[in-house]
């Protein structure tokens, strides 16, 4: 008999842009299975570019983050489609402070606990 | 200008040429078939499930992996699957199973080589990522990751001539081959031939040059496109421009295309030829959706001129006819597209206004009317039932004269109003069950001054795969995933139109005030810090760090270029853990100045309080759900175009097929003009990796003087063979 196959990780991207088309976070949500044990972490990808012609290239923030497991839920209903508010703050604070972190203006773990928020919103 | 149709007779070359491109696709989808029945097999002979098992602390090895892409028949796809697959066999293959390699540093492998690559258009990205484990027998595991990833271009996916796409050729529609990766050549060339009794036997194609950068030239690529035989041709070259705005970008134009073109044909109607070569400017652009996402508009203009010319043979000329001569016209044009879950409705109207000769005066009008109505559902899993129809009308006025060519011919050939292979108005009465441009007879003469045809075309597919498996596309999970992407984007749209809100503005205003405020603030509290000194640090401290941190959230949404909705919602939140304004009311007022009792202190949080207050009233008058209409207007195409994608279109499929054409032209006058009727059946054959192709035959139940009892018609059409 075949077996059905177990799903052990599912990742899903949400492709943001900003409207003046300069800067693009892809907010991409992982589902870990291991056995009975379910994990979540976010990988956040910053890009940015000075003309819209240009391609956006390579990252130039990207930072992976373990979700709090008190945020499993709230991780479950954001792999469902970030709400208004969830978009706006990766775009806006999360992106932000990723790239301050990235130049030593905050804490690594302060970006982290940022772009972890959006579940929260 | 004139274009051979897809639509012809079928003959012994062609089925021949028919027969190479099966067997050729055959390999390919057979080949696959061969590949999944063997590891059918190998399914078969183990019994292990993997849920509920950790993999990693039970000792299981890898036995094998694999990566799954509805695209790997892509060349550039196939190409990164295999360095993909490489890297991950000698990482994973034979060795100890640890979630950390199978899932995190495989996946990070597969996301390096970027499967969904970069377009040279602004479309919207969805991307799914799925690592599974199965056959957990004998102490070893298989791994698979499925990938799947498409981008679709939000407004044009409406269009009738992009729904043909999406069932021929998926990959198109799903942004994966209007690539910058260095795999893809920027040179596409699509074979097409066929046989016709009039024409002969004719080959030609579509050949495209797409360079990355087309010097400073205000166009994207050249293209060269025809067909020809001993009796006939057809060749045009063309330069194409395009610009499409991103979804989120501000305006109402969504797409704009233009087009310098030279044409040449020359065709055999059966008792003459008619003959042109003329060069065409072309503009057309088209809007965002509108009436709540369920339609978007079309309009568009073109200059043209060169000449017309005739080879009368047995052609009666009309009167105010003439069989040579150059020309003039002005052609516009409009239209409007609409989709919905299962229908696309498309209407266009063109108006030429064409002058013998280079003359500032109307010798002929020309009107035309095309209307086409699409029509999908899926019976049983994927098994779709397509419904296609096409009504076209056309006039001519002839207060002047008028080249012949420029009168109506019907049959199988298929005339264009425009050159454009994105926008198709029909400009002549089609029927299958007449070869070539038989249907031209007329009271008058040849060529028509009036016409109508409704082409109706149905396939049900028997046999098909499916382009995503089918126990993705009825999983809950995958479901809502994939709806949830396009509900971010939706989302993130809604945040655009917020920003248009005036309330947003007044808000956006206040913010440079409400950063000297915190200046201020901060400079009484360094006073009296000073004045303090000693005194309750850690309350300095929180005071301290909460103006700072509201300060750069304020300092960044002011010299952002971009919507700072974001930071704004931030500044005024009322969650503590948010680098919020009343925070620093909380900290500088109610905790330091709670012990402080300082006037100054008061007056400085005050002030920055009043600010917040002035704000947040302002920010909670936006029209949010007038912005979430808004959005979810604009994404309307695009999320009916990604249901259809990934839930009804199939990697090859095989549909019989039935079709009914009625043509009438005229003025009619007893056997001359009139009414025919072509009802026929035959077989479609659709494989997105090579080719697709129909053939049928089709009655000419009411012939005219010189028409035959039916046609065999036969349309073929080959993928890109640079590809």
């Amino acid at each position: 008999m075949a077996t059905k196959a177990t799903i052990i990780k599912i990742k899903v991207n949400f492709v943001l842009n900003t409207p003046n088309g300069l800067r693009r976070v892809i907010f991409g949500l992982e589902k870990d299975t291991q056995g009975d044990v379910v994990s979540w972490a976010i990988n956040f990808q910053l890009f940015e570019r000075a003309k819209k012609s240009d391609p956006f290239g390579d990252p130039i923030v990207s930072l992976d983050v373990d979700v709090d497991k008190a945020l499993n839920t709230k991780a479950e209903k954001a792999s469902k489609g970030l709400t208004a508010t969830q978009a706006a703050h990766a775009l806006g604070p999360a992106a932000d402070d990723a790239k301050a972190a990235e130049e030593g203006e905050i804490d690594q773990e302060d970006a982290q606990k940022t772009v972890q928020k959006t579940l929260k919103k | 200008m004139k274009s051979k149709a897809n639509w012809c007779h079928g003959a012994f070359a062609g089925v021949v040429f028919l027969l190479s491109v099966i067997v050729c696709g055959a390999q390919t989808c057979f080949g696959q078939a061969g590949e999944a029945s063997a590891k059918v097999v190998e399914k078969d002979q183990s019994v292990g499930s993997c849920d509920g098992i950790n993999l990693e602390t039970s000792g299981f090895k890898v036995r094998s992996i694999r990566i799954d892409d509805p695209f790997l028949f892509l060349p550039w796809v196939k190409a990164r699957q295999k360095r993909a697959s490489d890297q991950i066999t000698g990482l994973i293959k034979g060795k100890p199973f640890t979630y950390s390699d199978v899932s995190d540093k495989a996946l990070k492998i597969i996301e390096d080589e970027n499967f969904l690559p970069e377009t040279s258009d602004a479309r919207v990205q969805i991307r799914l990522e799925f690592v599974s484990v199965e056959n957990c027998t004998g102490g070893e595991v298989d791994v698979v990751y499925r990938i799947y990833s498409t981008q679709i271009l939000p407004v044009l996916s409406a269009r009738p001539e992009e729904r043909v796409k999406e069932r021929e050729t998926p990959q198109t529609p799903a942004g994966q081959t209007t690539v910058l990766a260095k795999e893809s050549s920027p040179l596409h060339f699509t074979p097409t031939g066929g046989y016709d009794s009039t024409n002969l036997l004719f080959g030609g194609g579509r050949f495209e040059i797409k360079p990355r950068k087309f010097w400073k030239l205000p166009f994207k690529s050249a293209i060269i496109k025809g067909e020809a035989s001993p009796r006939m041709h057809d060749v045009s070259g063309a330069l194409e421009g395009a610009y499409d705005s991103e979804v989120t970008s501000p305006g109402w134009l969504a797409h704009a295309d233009w087009l310098l073109n030279f044409s040449h044909y020359s065709l055999p109607t059966g008792a003459g030829d008619i003959r042109g070569g003329h060069l065409m400017l072309h503009f057309a652009g088209v809007t965002k959706p509108l009436a709540g996402g369920n339609m978007s508009l079309r309009f568009g203009g073109a200059l043209d001129g060169g000449n017309r010319q005739t080879e009368p043979g047995a052609l009666l000329l009309a009167p105010n006819t003439i069989p040579n001569a150059g020309f003039g016209t002005l052609k516009l044009y409009g239209g409007l597209d609409s989709r919905f879950a299962r229908n696309i409705l498309s209407a266009s109207y063109g108006l030429e206004l064409g002058s013998v000769g280079p003359a500032a005066r109307v010798d002929w009008r020309k009107h035309i009317l095309d209307v086409r109505h699409q029509f999908w559902y899926s019976l049983g899993s994927h098994h779709l039932l397509d419904l296609d129809s096409r009504f076209t009308l056309g006039r001519l006025q002839v207060p002047g004269k008028v080249p012949l060519p420029e009168r109506f011919f019907g049959g199988t050939n298929e005339e264009l109003l425009i050159a454009s292979d994105d926008w198709q108005i029909r400009a002549n009465p089609v029927i299958r069950a007449i070869p070539a441009s038989g249907l031209f007879q007329t009271a008058e003469g040849a060529g028509g001054r009036e016409f109508f045809s409704y082409n109706f075309t149905a396939a049900y597919g028997i046999w098909r795969q499916t382009l995503v498996p089918e126990e993705l596309t009825s999983d809950d999970e995958f479901n809502s995933q994939l709806e949830g992407s396009i509900t971010s984007v939706t989302n993130t749209l809604q945040v655009f139109y917020y920003s248009k809100d005036p309330h947003y503005s007044n808000v956006v205003s206040q913010l440079p005030g409400a950063q000297t405020a915190l200046q201020d603030l901060q400079t009484v509290v360094s006073t009296a810090q000073g004045t303090h000194a000693g005194q309750v640090p850690e309350l300095f401290d929180a005071c301290t760090d909460a103006i700072k941190a509201v300060a750069r959230r304020i300092r960044n949404a002011i010299s952002s270029s971009r919507v700072p909705y974001g930071s704004i919602a931030e500044v005024l939140s009322e969650d503590p853990d948010d680098d919020q304004l009343l925070n620093v009311k909380q900290g500088c007022e109610t905790d330091l100045n709670g012990v402080l009792k300082d006037a100054s202190l008061t007056s400085a949080t005050n002030r920055v309080e009043t600010l917040r207050t002035q704000m947040l009233a302002e920010f909670n008058q936006i029209d949010k759900e007038q912005a979430e209409k808004k959005a979810i207007d604009d994404m309307a195409f695009t999320r009916r175009t990604l249901n259809t994608l990934f839930n009804d279109v199939n990697i090859y499929s095989i549909s019989p097929v039935f079709v009914f054409d009625v043509a009438r032209i005229g003025p009619r006058n007893g056997v001359f003009g009139g009414t025919r009727y072509g009802p026929g059946a035959g077989i479609r054959f659709e494989l997105a990796t090579t080719a697709h192709f129909t053939l049928g035959y089709a009655w000419n139940v009411k012939q005219g003087p010189g028409e035959g009892r039916g046609n065999i018609f036969f349309a073929i059409g080959v993928r890109d063979l640079f590809h």
